[in-house]
């Protein structure tokens, strides 16, 4: 990519640009910097037969399987994690093949990181010892990626191993980045440092667009480099209704109320319009989701933890 | 010590007096791998009663040995409140290593149905593809079940369709199918499913066969009550023992605790929570 062409751009242009329908997708996250704007954009543009993968899908999966947009999700736990309530679009999906008929691979959240590790290190497959004996270690073939046990060739013992991950497009929504890509993560990071190295295309989404000076006076919260990076998207508060440490709190009211308001299909296709099919974009979201709201999520500034570097 | 120490409570429900027994289990000096649902009540319990200085490990890549600030109940394992109270934080597989390394001695884990290996499934009910119930899947609980020394097992509701029989899926390994199985496919020695704590019972494991048996009776429950309600033919210890009912100060806590959660929008059945509002 010539150095000149700028990767800053819209959601719509990032994901217009950058996903195919079948892609393996990663979605960055765990709880915190989850990328709710990144999917509600491939669900307006309408994609179609996405891989998705992260190490707990909650209502995001949830959301891509009510839209049509995934009929294959890699996780280890797809569930609304407050209450914890049913994710219903996911139950639809597995019980009555609406809107279509998925598979869930299910994995053990030691193994998809693992399988994102053995991507960020660029190697075909890492042991560990924990799935023998597991219905998930037992899936058939036609479910996807699945472990498998080599001999040791060292020690001689039979060991169990996960094969790499390589997603084609990767999303991550973190605190800073700059127009470059450089995107730094701090508080609970989870899988997303190795989901998102271990991608073929990247988009970074941030709260904030910094300079790179910025980003040099604390390498070490950097978890992407901008020489992998495609396309960065300035998008505040693009991870609600989960949380951005130092930016804003988990909308627990929303994700409790999503569980009732998504029971039958009928309360899909009003929430589905509400709040992403009926907007443009996050801007438009925000004015739905309301001043209030924002004034209430927004955190509480805590700055701390200045170190000397110094030589 | 506090007057009420000693003094017993005389109206409880059978998810307290769980989730007592199951605080009680955690001992000050433990490691302990701190799960998602019930588990975060009752370590959370355990941290407030008797183990101070417990070390926890929560599997977003987070080590902690104090309450987060302010001293409420983190909404989930991924709540920002933890980060800034925490030792250390990391990736996942930084929390994962920890107990593959067989460093976690202690961990509790709420599941949606156990047999009496103490395998459990948290995936389907029907076949794996096209399931009658989509359960949510395993997440950590996977390796937590596979490395961790002493595996607590929470079943909050004592039932047939719970303490069940035969399942369709094993999310997380117990003893698999008895005696040395566990072992033969690789799990470390030392570890294993400890007990599995209803609001009716403690139930442990023989040594050698690896099942599950009948050893504490919370107060005022029978055999039979835990027999009729055990999906297989339960296996009772040559002397069950019968506990006490729990003491004020215990239960306090264990309502306070139940107050925070439901405060970060844990849903509680009624049942459950009947004497949280007569405090």
């Amino acid at each position: 990519m010539s150095k000149i062409t700028t990767k800053i751009m819209s959601m719509k242009e990032a994901i217009g640009k950058n996903v195919k329908n079948g892609d393996l997708i990663f979605l960055g996250g765990f709880g915190n910097g989850m990328t709710f704007s990144a999917a509600h954009e491939m669900i307006r543009q309408k994609k179609r037969d996405l891989k998705v993968s992260k190490c707990g899908g909650g209502i995001l999966f949830d959301q891509l399987i009510g839209a049509g947009v995934t009929n294959h999700i890699i996780t280890s736990h797809c569930w609304n994690g407050t209450g914890p309530q049913p994710a219903w679009n996911l139950k639809r999906a597995m019980e009555e093949e609406i809107p279509q008929k998925i598979i869930y691979n299910e994995q053990s959240l030691f193994m998809i990181n693992m399988s994102f590790f053995a991507g960020y290190m660029g190697i075909p497959f890492v042991p560990i010892r924990s799935i023998v004996g597991t219905g998930i270690f037992d899936h058939p073939k036609e479910v996807g990626l699945k472990a498998a046990t080599v001999e040791c060739p060292f020690t001689g013992e039979e060991i169990c191993v996960v094969p790499a991950m390589n997603p084609d497009v990767g999303v991550i929504q973190v605190q800073r980045a700059d127009s470059e890509g450089n995107a730094q993560m701090w508080g609970l990071i989870g899988d997303t440092k190795y989901g998102i190295n271990a991608c073929k295309k990247i988009i970074v989404a941030a709260e904030e667009i910094v300079d790179k000076k910025i980003i040099m006076e604390s390498p070490e919260r950097t978890i992407v480099g901008a020489h992998k990076v495609d396309a960065v998207v300035h998008e505040p508060w693009g991870a609600h209704p989960s949380s951005v440490q130092g930016f804003y709190y988990t909308d627990l009211e929303y994700r409790f109320n999503y569980a009732k308001e998504t029971k039958t299909i009928e309360d899909w296709e009003n929430w589905l319009e509400k709040w992403i099919t009926g907007v443009n974009d996050r801007q438009e979201y925000l004015k739905v989701l309301g001043e209030e709201k924002i004034k209430f999520l927004k955190a509480n500034s805590l700055i701390q933890g200045a170190v000397d570097y110094g030589f | 010590m506090g007057s009420n120490d000693r003094e017993f409570c005389t109206e409880y429900t059978g998810f307290e007096m769980m989730l007592v027994s199951a605080c009680r289990q955690i001992k000050n000096d433990d490691i302990v791998f701190n799960a998602f649902h019930w588990p975060f009540l009752a370590v959370h319990m355990a941290k407030l009663l008797h183990c101070p200085d417990l070390f926890s490990v929560l599997e977003v890549g987070l080590f902690q040995d104090e309450l987060a600030k302010p001293n409420k109940m983190p909404y989930s394992i991924s709540d920002p409140v933890l980060v800034p109270n925490s030792l250390f934080v990391g990736d996942s597989i930084d929390a994962l290593s920890i107990l593959q390394r067989g460093e976690i001695t202690v961990a509790l884990l709420s599941t949606s149905m156990v047999d009496k290996y103490g395998n459990c499934n948290t995936t389907v009910i029907g076949p794996y593809e096209k399931p009658i119930y989509r359960l949510p899947g395993g997440g950590g609980a996977t390796e937590i079940a596979g490395l961790t020394k002493r595996l607590i097992w929470l079943i909050d509701d004592h039932s047939k369709g719970r303490l069940a029989k035969k399942l369709d899926y094993i999310t997380d390994p117990g003893y698999l199918d008895g005696y040395d199985s566990r072992l033969k496919a690789g799990y470390p020695p030392d570890t294993g499913p400890d007990s599995i704590i209803t609001p009716f019972c403690i139930m442990r494991f023989d040594t050698i066969t690896k099942e599950a048996f009948l050893e504490v009776l919370h107060p005022n429950i029978t055999i039979e009550q835990v027999k009729e309600n055990t999906g297989w033919d339960l296996k009772i210890a040559e002397e069950v023992k019968q506990i006490d009912p729990p003491p004020i100060k215990e239960i306090e806590i264990c309502r306070k605790t139940m107050r925070d959660a439901i405060d970060q929008y844990f849903v509680l059945k009624a049942e459950w929570t009947t004497y949280l509002d007569k405090d």
